[in-house]
Parts: structure tokens; C-alpha cells; sequence
């Protein structure tokens, strides 16, 4: 599965969402509780073999499915 | 999650040092309603401050189970002790994930080594389970931030050298480290707590505090709380492993009790009504020892599971060591409402479970809500 699929399923089921728009801002949406935050985080590193460091925690890199998914592969790529 | 011998045998190092440094003095602590420098020196110089930090900032690199253990011990031996575990992990834990190269390097091995004793300040007099919407201010100024506002029930505010504040910055909750020296701020002692007696509870006053630049912690909020989400959830792991101690403590002291205490001819524990309140304590702690251990089974895996299973934990940890703390006193009658045994103190501790790190309601919202999230796979 490519990597915006996973992060649409994982975000689907995190908050209950049916479909998501691929650049809907989920923390603007007031759908994410206040412990969505850190299962996102975890769950990048995780499902990806990331380590997400205080440079990377810019919201705007984990704002949407598009936005998680070019961090993704920023990071893959070493940048 | 079956315990490794190294880890059995670093929950024995933990247990002989609370019973040795800590237990002795659990009571002077609550009494005295402070908690004394050489132990804070003693746990610093065995390395269990943070001892999950990694070894360049100070650490053993402890795995989370090993870390449990050492909070159900302190727990287990008292309870303002392991929340001075807490409320210091629960910052380091937030620079740590979250805070600069320069910021990990200039904090993290002070607060390893004790030098700085760190305090979460998020509470405020109108602001408590909102924790998105503090009033506290933090305005830019030309050498970093000044804080205006008021932030109260902060653990160990009267010891703390070092605050870990969520303020409000252009209307987004943000993180800020905060030496107890900088000018304009004011720290007051709150005394006379229901429990935890012995953790130095403060209100903070920021009256145009001046921070630098380089003390703003991760960030600035919004949706993306990762600062005090991180040490939410850290705070919340060790509290749920603290309940599991304080609920042995309960069920040890009540075992005792009900085996001496003759009534009727016979000691208390024949006594069916007694025999049912001991079960039900033994059968909590279970519970509530398997929970935490599922916690860390998830967390050493990386699991993402890993935050619910440790909010699921601290929920029932904390109710079950009311019950159980409430049972030892029932237990004990007359005795157990005096200070001659320790479960009056147990009672007044465990209900301040119940109410730090997320109270049981706002848990239980939380909680509900994930079964409804994904009902088959929990």
C-alpha cells in the first residue's frame, strides 16, 4: 500500500472520518482529540521507520494526508 | 508482557531503595508537607530521575517496563515521591521529544543529575481539563517572550528550578521553559492538600516574565498540542504505575491488619464480608499491574495503540486504588481514620489520583470515544 493510503487509513480510524479530503487540514477540522497528536507522530515512525525530530515538527507537516505524505517522502529521501 | 530477569532484578534495586530511603519517611513527608533535599539528592544520585533519558543526556537508556517498576515502587513507598518522578519526567520527556539540539543539551543532563528540578505548569485559577485554551499570555518582546498570568496546583512549584509553562502566543497554546529565577515571576507554597502532601504544591504569578528567545519549547499549538500531549502522556504512565504500588500498599496493609485483629472470638479476615473487600483488592491490582504492562508492552513496541493502553491504565488504576484505599480504612475502622496506620494517607493519596493527568471523567469521554473509533480491534 502506498504511503497515503496508509496515512488515510490510520487517520480514517483515528477520527472516525468516512473519507477525507486529501489536503483537508485535520487540525483545523476540530475532529483530532487531544491525544491524536502524538499517536500521528508515533504512529509516522512506526509505519515508515522514522524518527521525527524537533526540526521536523512544524504542524504544517502533518496537517493533511498530502502534507504527511510529501514529509514522508522528504525524510525518506534524506531531506 | 512477562518480565526479563534484568528486569525483575532492577525492580528488586527499586524496592530496596524505596523500603530503605523512602517508606521510612512517607509519613514525616505527608506531615511535614515537604519533601526533603537529601532525598531528592539520594534519588538523583542513583540515577533515577530520568533514567530513561539516553546515556549523553545523563540516562540508563531504562526500558518502559523497568521505568513502571521504579514508579510502582515509589508508589508502592509513597506517593508525593513518585509524583516528584512525574512531574520531572513529564518535562524532560517534553524537551526531549520535542525541545532544540541546544535546549537537550543544555537541560536534559541538569535535570538527569538533579542539578534542575523541573515543574509542568499548565493548570490555571479558569483553565484545567481546557488545557488548549490557556489564559496565561506570552507576548514577543526584543530579547524573546514576557508571560503575564497565573498558573496554579503546580507539583513541586515550590521546589522547581525550572517550569515547563503553556502559555498562549497569537492565540495558540505554546510551550516555554521558565527558570525559577527570572524576574517577574512569583511562586506561593499552597499547603493543607487533600493528599500528596509532600509535593510541594505552588501557584505561579507571571507578572511580565521575560524569557528568551531560545526557551520557547517546540511548536507554537494550535490542533498540534505535541509539548503538552507528550508530557500528558508521559505523566500519565508514571501516575499509572504509581496507583499500582499505592493499591499494593492497600492491599498489604489490609492482609495485615485483618490477620491480627481478633472480633468475635476470631480474627477479622474469617469474616466474609472482610474476605470479599481483600479479593477485590487483590483482584484490582492484578488488573491494574496487567494494564500498565500492556501499556509498556505497546510503548516498547512503538505502537501507536501504546497512548490509549496507557490512558486506559491510569483510568483504572486510579478508581481502583480509591476503592481499595477506601476498603483499608474500612478495614481498619477507628484505626484507619487515625494516623497510627498509614491507609488514612493512602485514602487521601489515592483520590488525587483520580484527579491529576486527565481526571477519571475526562478519561472516561476519552476512552468512550476510542471504543466507538474502531469497536473490533481493541
Amino acid at each position: 500500500m502506498e504511503s497515503k493510503a496508509r496515512i488515510r487509513e490510520f487517520l480514517e480510524k483515528c477520527i472516525r472520518a468516512d473519507s477525507l479530503e486529501d489536503d483537508l487540514d485535520i487540525f483545523a477540522t476540530g475532529l483530532a482529540s487531544s491525544i491524536f497528536v502524538i499517536e500521528l507522530v508515533v504512529f509516522i515512525e512506526k509505519e515508515f521507520g522514522l524518527s521525527i525530530r524537533d526540526e521536523d515538527l512544524d504542524p504544517t507537516n502533518f496537517a493533511s494526508i498530502n502534507a504527511l505524505a510529501a514529509f514522508v517522502a522528504r525524510k525518506k529521501s534524506g531531506g | 508482557m512477562t518480565a526479563a530477569s534484568e528486569q525483575e532484578t532492577a525492580r528488586e534495586g527499586f524496592r530496596d531503595f524505596a523500603q530503605r530511603h523512602i517508606q521510612p519517611y512517607a509519613a514525616a513527608i505527608d506531615g511535614s508537607e515537604r519533601f526533603p533535599e537529601d532525598l531528592t539528592r539520594a534519588i538523583a544520585a542513583r540515577g533515577l530521575l530520568t533514567p530513561w533519558l539516553s546515556k549523553e543526556y545523563g540516562g540508563q537508556g531504562m526500558d518502559f517496563l523497568s521505568y513502571g517498576f521504579l514508579n510502582e515502587e515509589f508508589g508502592h513507598a509513597c506517593s508525593s515521591t513518585r509524583s516528584l518522578l512525574t512531574c520531572h519526567g513529564m518535562v524532560a520527556q517534553a524537551l526531549a521529544r520535542c525541545g532544540n539540539q541546544r535546549q537537550r543539551s543544555e537541560f536534559l543532563p541538569q535535570l538527569s543529575s538533579g542539578d534542575r528540578i523541573a515543574a509542568f505548569a499548565m493548570t490555571e485559577p479558569e483553565v484545567g481539563s481546557d488545557a488548549a485554551h490557556p489564559q496565561t499570555e506570552a507576548i514577543p518582546s526584543n530579547e524573546g517572550y514576557l508571560l503575564t498570568g497565573r498558573k496554579s496546583w503546580i507539583t513541586f512549584g515550590r521546589r522547581a528550578d525550572l517550569f515547563l509553562v503553556l502559555a498562549r502566543l497569537e492565540d495558540r497554546p505554546t510551550a516555554f521553559l521558565v527558570p525559577r529565577e527570572s524576574p517577574g515571576l512569583e511562586i506561593t507554597a499552597i499547603n493543607a492538600m487533600l493528599g500528596t502532601r509532600g509535593s510541594m504544591l505552588a501557584d505561579l504569578k507571571f507578572d511580565g516574565c521575560a524569557i528568551p528567545r531560545n526557551n520557547l519549547l517546540g511548536p507554537p499549538g494550535g490542533g498540534f498540542n505535541l509539548v503538552s500531549s507528550v508530557a500528558l502522556h508521559h505523566g500519565r504512565y508514571s501516575v499509572a504505575w504509581g496507583c499500582v504500588g499505592l493499591l499494593r500498599a492497600c492491599l498489604e496493609a489490609s492482609v495485615d491488619y485483618t490477620a491480627k485483629r481478633r472480633q468475635f472470638g476470631t480474627e477479622i479476615r474469617n469474616h466474609q464480608l472482610v474476605a470479599q473487600k481483600i479479593t477485590d483488592m487483590l483482584t484490582s491490582l492484578q488488573c491494574a499491574e496487567l494494564l500498565c504492562r500492556r501499556a509498556a508492552e505497546f510503548w516498547a513496541n512503538q505502537d501507536p495503540n501504546a497512548i490509549m493502553q496507557t490512558l486506559l491504565a491510569k483510568y483504572y488504576s486510579s478508581t481502583a486504588v480509591f476503592q481499595a484505599a477506601s476498603d483499608a480504612v474500612q478495614l481498619h475502622g477507628a484505626n484507619g481514620a487515625s494516623d497510627r496506620y498509614p491507609v488514612a494517607r493512602y485514602l487521601r493519596d489515592a483520590k488525587v489520583m483520580e484527579l491529576i493527568e486527565g481526571s477519571t471523567q475526562i478519561q472516561q469521554i476519552m476512552i468512550a470515544k476510542y471504543a466507538y473509533r474502531n469497536p473490533l480491534s481493541h
